[in-house]
Formats: C-alpha cells, structure tokens, sequence
C-alpha cells in the first residue's frame, strides 16, 4: 500500500509523498522499480513493432523485460545528470539516492504506457504521458531543495536523455542496446509501422504479377 | 447508496469502454502474425466455378456498410432496397456488397473462431427484435475501433492492407478481371468511407486499377490511402452532424496541416464534397432512411440517386477516355 499511496502523491505533484520517500528507506528501493514496469507497459503499449516482426511469445515476454531494464538505466542516467547540473548551480547537492528515486518515481505516469495501445489517440495519449512525466521529475526535484529554475534545466536535460534513448539511442547513445534488443526480439526488428506499407504494396504488386502470369 | 451504484456504473462503463479500445489492434495484430490460420501474403483467388460469365470488362462497384454492420451477407432491409436503387439507375455497374470491412481477415462477427462469437450472436438476435439499443450499440462501438485502427498510423497499414485483401477478394469473386483491371469503385457508408479510403493504397498496388471512392457521409481520416486515390466524392446531408465529426476528430485534417494527405488531395482537386439533401446520418432521417425531403423525395432514393449519378459520371468519363 506505501507504494501506491507513494506514487498517487507524487503523480498529483503533493510535497507529501516526498516526505514518505524520505522516511523510509523501503519505499527508496521499491521505487526502483517503477521504471522497469513502466518500460514493460510502454513497450505493451507499442508492441505493434514486435507483432510486425512476428516475434515468438517467449521473445515478447523478454522484450518487455528488456525495455524495463532500458528504462532503469535512463532513470539512473537522469539522476547522474540532475545531480551534475545541481552541483554547478548550488553548493550542496541532494543525497544521491534520494535524487536517484526521484526521478524513478518521475516514471509513475508511464505506468500507463500500455494505453499507448489505443488506436489512433494512443500516440497522443503518450505525448501527455511525457509530459506528465517530465513535471512530476521537475516537481520531485523542486521538492528536494533544488531551486525552481535548476528543477527546470534537469527535467529539460532529462526529457533529453529519455527522447535520445527512446528515438536514437540505439544509434546514439548506447550502440550496445541495438544489439542486444536483436539478440532479445531474436531478430533484427526491422518493420516498422513506418515502412510495413511499402513492403505489403511490394508483395501485393508482386502477387498480382504472379496471378496475372498463370491467367 | 444509489448514488454511489450509479458511479460504480459509470466507473465500470468507463473502464469498459477504455478497455476495448485498448483490445480493438489485437484483431489485426493476431491476422498479421498469422494467427488466426490465414496467411496475409497469399492473393484471393477468383473462383471461375461461381462465376459463369467469362472475365468481366465492367465497372466495378463494392459497397462497404456503416458501423452497425455485423456481417457482409447479412445486410438490413433498407441497405438492400438502397443497393437496388443504385443497380435499376446505374445498370452498367457491377455492385459487390458481401464484404465486412470492420476485420482484416473480412470475418464476419457472427462466424467463428471468436472470443465474443456468443455475444455477437446474442446481440444480433437483439437487434433482429429490435430491442435493446444500447446493448446492440456495442457492435456499433467494436465497429467504431475497428475505424480508428484503420486510421490509426501504427496499424493502419496492416489492417487496411486485411481490408484491400478481402476488398480484392470479393471483386475476383464477383468476375473482376485483373488482367485488365477495369476502375474500381468503393462506395462506403459512414465508417466504411475511411475504410474504403484506407484500403486505396493497397488496393491500387495489387491491381494497378483508377480508384474511386464514393462517401455517403463518411468519417474520413488523413490517411495515406487518400494520397493513392483517384478521386474521392464526399456526398453528404444537411442535417448529418457525425460526418462533421470526420473533419474535428482527425487532427490532420485541420487547415493548420496543409501537406497532409487529406489536404493535399483537396488541394490537388482529388476531393470533391457535396450536399444531397437535408438528410441526417441514420435512422429515419438519415441517408438510407425513409424520412422525405422538402421536396417529397425519400431521403434514400436522393442518396441512391447521387450515388448513381456519381457511378454514371465516372463509367462516363472512363469509356470516353478508352474510345480513340
């Protein structure tokens, strides 16, 4: 139940949800967490890449465990740079874990992340997830002692972070996790919703060539 | 206390309602993933033992039905007696109805293997008795997903490629000659409109055929099917406040997106819309209704007759360009 009440708080943007946070050092370490399920449903929600794929249901399975643990690593990353940025601006810095669950529960609005799912208004519907999401860090910062406007640049520079591994980390940022998510997905998801109608025109033109040759 | 099972219900609808919009991809992701038995690469074949009348050179019309819509074999009276309308005034056009759009795989609510296979059932019993129209208008609202996936830019493509597939399917059916490949028509009524715009890009690529849309008061998305079509009339009532929707709901159909698809084909010429009377969407007073106009005229013989009007320009235009 502290979890949840944890993260009803947080999500709502009360100070009070910080001060439990900081009275137990339990709900430090299960908020560690919030971004690997939080990755999980995200990649739920945008599993029509992997259905494209026509990946196993084991790999499936492994792919979303995989997009937590992703997700755990940007948070940690997150967390380095807000404590990077904290120390240019001010003389002392936050407890690092305590900066480090911060920004983990910054991730509660992506439990949502499965909605994403929705057609048509999903891809919108995870704009607003980011958005949440962005506040909820700068307001978590803000509520550690940090100044308004360092709050700012932190959650901006991890909006950063976040967009860089979601769109081009791959390329980027981490060239290691391209490889690893063809090892997890079992092969290299190379359909994306992008590119799937050029390769079902090409089939059905070629399709019909064939039917037009055997008439 | 009644209070409180009042929002309980509300809650529970809502959640209801969320869900299965959250479920509705699931159908054309498990048609994609070769799930349901079918393969989504193979092409329809035409099957010559039906089809008695050699390799058919004519117009192709395929009607796609409105949301309400349970089965391409089982249409309402009133569908009927419009398809009719339209074939005594544009003889010269082969009309294909049997075709269920809102499914990639074309399978009809009412044929099995389906996890709700009792529901559909339970619920077309309903609306053969006409009762209970706020149960029957789940079928409405799984239909109305089912658009919304079509529209939808993830899995639009592969659904809309199902919908082309079983389009296609009906058409070698019917005696369309693809070797030929004479201009094809789709005519679709509210969701169908965005299905048989969708569907376009697909079906352009798999014929190489002229594709025509007609919407009869269609809610159409900016998708990229419209960017493969020929022409796309929008005919529309008066009083049709849910085709209005079409223009609010699709963002991208805002005059702030000037590129896209739906913007540029307007722009281009390629969609040309008109007003056919004072009708509404459905029911009564709605296109296939038997409500009249102010000038006497049933609102469904106005919509079959511009319909018709629209088939017997374009047959029109085709054969004139054919002659030498």
């Amino acid at each position: 139940m502290g979890v949840l009440s944890l993260l009803f708080e947080t999500m709502r943007f009360h100070e009070r949800g910080y001060d439990l946070l900081a009275d137990s050092r339990a709900l430090i370490a299960l908020s560690f967490f919030i971004p690997f399920f939080a990755g999980a449903s995200e990649m739920a929600g945008q599993s029509v890449t992997l259905v494209l794929n026509r990946v196993s249901r084991f790999r499936f399975a492994a792919s979303l465990a995989f997009t937590g643990i992703v997700y755990i690593l940007t948070a940690f990353i997150w967390a380095l740079l807000t404590l990077l940025i904290a120390s240019l601006f001010v003389s002392q810095a936050p407890p690092p874990l305590l900066v480090c669950s911060v920004i983990a529960l910054s991730f509660g609005p992506r439990l949502f992340g499965m909605l994403t799912i929705a057609p048509y208004y999903g891809e919108f519907l995870g704009r607003l997830l980011d958005g949440w999401m962005i506040a909820c860090a700068a307001h978590g910062i803000h509520a550690l002692g940090l100044p308004g406007h360092v709050a700012a640049i932190c959650s901006v520079a991890g909006w950063a972070i976040w967009s860089l591994s979601r769109n081009a980390g791959d390329k980027l940022l981490l060239p290691v996790i391209g490889r690893i998510e063809v090892f997890v997905a079992g092969s290299p998801l190379v359909l994306s919703s992008r590119n799937v109608s050029e390769l079902i025109k090409e089939r059905m033109a070629a399709l019909q060539k064939a039917a037009r040759d055997d008439d | 206390m009644i209070e409180h099972w009042a929002l309980l219900s509300m809650l529970l609808g809502a959640a209801i309602f969320l869900l299965a919009g959250a479920l509705s991809p699931i159908e054309s992701f498990a048609w994609w993933a070769g799930w349901l038995d079918e393969d989504p690469a193979s092409f329809p074949e035409r099957d010559a033992e039906a089809f008695d009348g050699g390799k058919e050179e004519r117009f192709f019309a395929v009607y796609l039905a409105g949301i309400d819509s349970i089965a391409g074999d089982k249409t309402t009276r009133r569908t009927e007696r419009f398809l009719t309308l339209i074939e005594a005034a544009a003889p010269e056009v082969t009309i294909v109805s049997d075709v269920f759009p809102y499914a990639p795989s074309g399978r009809p609510l009412l044929a099995g293997p389906r996890l709700f296979l009792k529901t559909w059932r339970a619920l077309y019993r309903l609306k053969l008795r006409r009762r209970s129209s706020i149960l029957s208008n789940i079928i409405n609202l799984r239909n109305l997903y089912q658009v919304l996936v079509s529209a939808d830019h993830r899995y639009g493509p592969i659904f809309n490629a199902g919908a082309a597939h079983v389009i296609l399917d009906a058409l070698l059916r019917a005696g369309y000659d693809l070797e030929k490949a004479p201009p094809i028509c789709i005519i679709g009524y509210s969701g169908g409109g965005q299905i048989a715009a969708a569907s376009a890009e697909f079906l352009k690529a798999a014929t190489g055929a002229r594709i025509t849309v007609i919407s009869v008061g269609g809610i159409i998305a900016s998708t990229p099917g419209v960017a493969a079509l020929d022409m796309l009339h929008h005919l529309y009532g008066e009083k049709d406040s849910v085709q209005r929707l079409g223009a609010i709901m699709f963002p991208e159909r805002w005059g702030v997106f000037p590129y896209s698809h739906w913007n540029l084909a307007k722009a281009q010429g390629r969609i040309q819309a008109r007003c056919i009377g004072a009708m509404g969407h459905d029911r009564v007073g709605g296109y296939l209704g038997e409500g009249v106009d102010e000038d006497g005229e049933p609102f469904i013989r106005k919509t079959a007759t511009a319909v018709a009007e629209v088939l017997k320009a374009e047959t029109a235009a085709i054969s004139a360009c054919a002659q030498p």
